[in-house]
């Protein structure tokens, strides 16, 4: 059996029914096997896309996505999309080509030491070197990325090693993970003390709850212990936003709501987050008054930002649990005055974002996505202002599902990973929110979508500006806008129907209801050009290095509760 | 001194995702030692440093597949030195003068050794 078999075989071992891919000179006998192989391959036009789809498509099923690229070009355009899965802790299997081991460092045709540049974005890679290493290094490999805390992996694999031949023995050789420590709970007896003893819990969710899918034991936590849940970015739908205890996300562009009870509570029982300064605002701010109970799969993540807290190690699903039977027994305070409050707050925080206005207003645009999506369906989003209005007001009801790069914040990812997610779940809806810097970014993979048949649909807001920035040069910089206009702006609508899509231009409000309906009815995949207010700022923000306690709210949020700075934005008339 | 000793899978590109833990958080390493161990396809490394946040990348060196163990020695000895004799691994640490001397006493024994920077 060749190498290159083997590495599909492989594959195929681990129930790999997909991968995203872009071919090469230096990847061809792999290619080769392929077109012989039960794996659906779903040709992308940039590298970097491929990264994103298998990103987009591991976050649907927490099962790896593959990618494969050549080598050179091909491994340096994946670097962004393996870095996006890096920071947003996704299972990815990276597959890159490489000249062969008899010319590898002389500068032969498109060789990059590739290895080099993905090791400190990936968990683990690999440079095969002989044919009879393939077997073991793709069983290890599936193992390394969904063993513990999710990532990427990397495996680079040369030209020879794809045409020498592999022995039976390797083959059949079995690949046994090294034993290490996954869990340390010594300190649960101190966490469970805590809670206990607490006055005013709160729990906050990162990524780690999505990834674990603790949802329902979170939910079954914060009822028994009597504690408001609030999330990060990534951990924004791993608690469904209808239940009453769920107060949605805190942070940088969070609900008032959220980061007013997170910072007024004694104790935070932190589940499976990393503490970003886009979710804490200012560190050394963050949690002065509080006790912390940390929970985390990985031991590094334990006081790496926030010290002196009690840590315990493992996973979610499995540390919740180990809680709640701690905890069941126990007399616990009911929590009701607490709750109240935090039920009144939750009242002065809800703000009807139905606002009428021509152009149309971006937060209008959600309150229809609320109003019109599926209960089941799956929202991403790429980066800007646009997935700072849907983080803030997009309702992640029942099943819903939404994906963005928070960690990395890579603009044109929302888009490839829609596509990514499709295919992992054909019956669900699909949608991409897009600003019209970051479409552009990675729009020519609406040839992807059309040929693979893959319907997603995508509402860009279009105010023809880099909007975040824009903003960010209003606020911070005088109004000197630098290289945020985006001039003359591509008709979206023909380009969707040049790549054989529907397009619906969207001008006024009236129109938004219909074009949505009619996307989500689409037989071919759907963009949707809603030319949004430019002036329109995104607001509450907690301005970077500062606590909670600065937030500007803008002239539109009714938020009365907690301390906050005057708005230095003009009322709107 | 603080040193970091670290049991690591042998091969090419080890050292580089070591360093590069340091590099990430900007922290100098003063002293680099690195050999075969007694372990078959293992090797291990010593590190030495004066960085206040030295002793925190353990947890980030564990992170790192090809580290099987970190152990951290804290120790405010000039020198340290790990003998490999035949009852045994031991470590020595102390005067630069004194490890010397002892890793000297232990004829023919392998050794690695470690000098801070200072």
């Amino acid at each position: 059996m060749k190498g290159a078999r083997a590495a599909v075989e492989m594959l195929e071992e681990h129930g790999v029914r997909v991968a995203f891919g872009h071919p090469g000179g230096a990847c061809l006998p792999l290619y080769d096997e392929l077109y012989s192989s039960k794996i659906r391959h779903v040709l992308v036009r940039h590298e970097q896309n491929a990264g994103h789809m298998a990103d987009g498509y591991a976050r649907v099923l927490k099962r790896p996505g593959v990618c494969i690229a050549t080598s050179g070009p091909g491994a340096t355009n994946l670097v962004t999309g393996i870095a996006t899965a890096y920071m947003d802790s996704s299972p990815i299997v990276a597959i890159t080509g490489q000249v062969a081991t008899s010319v590898m460092g002389n500068d032969a045709f498109q060789e990059v030491d590739a290895f080099g540049i993905m090791m400190p974005i990936v968990k683990h890679n690999w440079r095969i070197e002989k044919a009879d290493d393939v077997p073991r290094v793709f069983r290890e490999a599936f193992h390394v990325c969904t063993d513990g805390r999710f990532g990427p992996v990397h495996i680079d694999l040369p030209l020879d090693v794809q045409r020498d031949e592999v022995s039976d023995a390797a083959v059949k050789q079995k690949y046994t993970a090294r034993k290490v420590r996954k869990k340390d709970l010594s300190r649960l007896l101190d966490a469970i003390r805590f809670i206990e003893q607490a006055d005013e819990p709160v729990i906050l969710v990162g990524g780690g709850g999505r990834w674990s899918q603790a949802g329902p034991e979170i939910l079954r936590l914060s009822e028994l212990i009597g504690a408001p849940v609030v999330t990060t970015l990534m951990g924004k739908g791993s608690v469904p936003e209808d239940h009453p205890l769920v107060l949605g996300p805190v942070g940088m562009h969070g609900k008032m709501v959220a980061t007013h009870t997170l910072n007024c509570g004694d104790t935070i029982v932190a589940l499976g987050t990393r503490f970003s300064d886009r979710s804490t605002g200012k560190l050394s701010e963050f949690g002065k008054q509080q006790k912390i109970v940390h929970v985390d799969i990985d031991s590094s993540e334990i006081a790496k930002n926030v010290t002196n807290v009690v840590g315990l190690v493992g996973d979610l699903f499995t540390v919740v649990h180990a809680l709640i039977a701690g905890l069941e027994r126990r007399a616990l305070k009911k929590q009701t005055p607490w709750l109240e409050r935090v039920a009144q707050w939750k009242r002065e925080c809800a703000c009807m974002f139905d606002y009428h206005g021509q152009p149309v207003l971006p937060q209008k645009i959600i309150w229809e996505l609320n109003r019109l999506l599926p209960d089941d369906a799956i929202l991403t989003t790429e980066v800007g202002r646009h997935q700072m209005w849907a983080e803030h007001f997009f309702d992640v009801r029942q099943k819903r599902m939404f994906i963005t790069s928070g960690g990395l914040g890579t603009m044109g990812f929302g888009f490839p990973a829609a596509i990514g997610a499709k295919i992992a779940a054909p019956d669900r809806f699909v949608m991409d929110l897009a600003g019209d810097g970051s479409l552009q970014m990675t729009m020519k993979e609406f040839a992807t979508a059309r040929e693979n048949g893959v319907n997603v649909s995508v509402v860009v807001m279009n105010d023809g500006y880099l909007g975040m920035v824009w903003q960010w040069q209003k606020m911070w910089y005088d109004g000197r806008y630098s290289a945020v206009d985006l001039g003359r702006i591509p008709d979206f609508v023909k380009i969707a129907e040049a790549y054989g899509c529907e397009g619906i231009r969207v001008e006024r409000e009236g129109e938004l209801a219909d074009a949505i309906v009619q996307s989500q009815k689409s037989d071919v995949p759907c963009l949707v050009d809603v030319v949004i207010d430019p002036n329109e700022l995104m607001l509450p923000i907690m301005p970077p290095g500062k606590s909670a306690k600065e937030v500007i709210l803008g002239p539109r949020c009714i938020w009365k509760g907690g301390q906050t700075v005057a708005s230095p934005v003009p009322a709107r008339s | 001194m603080q040193v970091l000793s670290l049991l690591v899978h042998d091969g090419w590109g080890v050292m580089q995702r070591i360093t590069a833990v340091f590099t990430r958080k900007r922290i100098s390493i003063d002293t680099i030692l690195a050999g075969k161990c007694e372990k078959e396809g293992c090797a291990r490394v010593l590190l030495a440093s004066e960085h206040p946040q030295f002793r925190r990348m353990v947890e980030q060196l564990r992170r790192v597949h090809d580290v099987l163990e970190v152990e951290y020695i804290e120790n405010d000895a000039e020198a340290f030195a790990l003998v490999r004799s035949p009852l045994g691994r031991k470590t020595v640490a102390g005067k630069a003068a004194e490890v010397d001397a002892k890793v000297e006493s232990e004829t023919g024994a392998e050794y690695v050794k470690a000098y801070g920077a200072l």
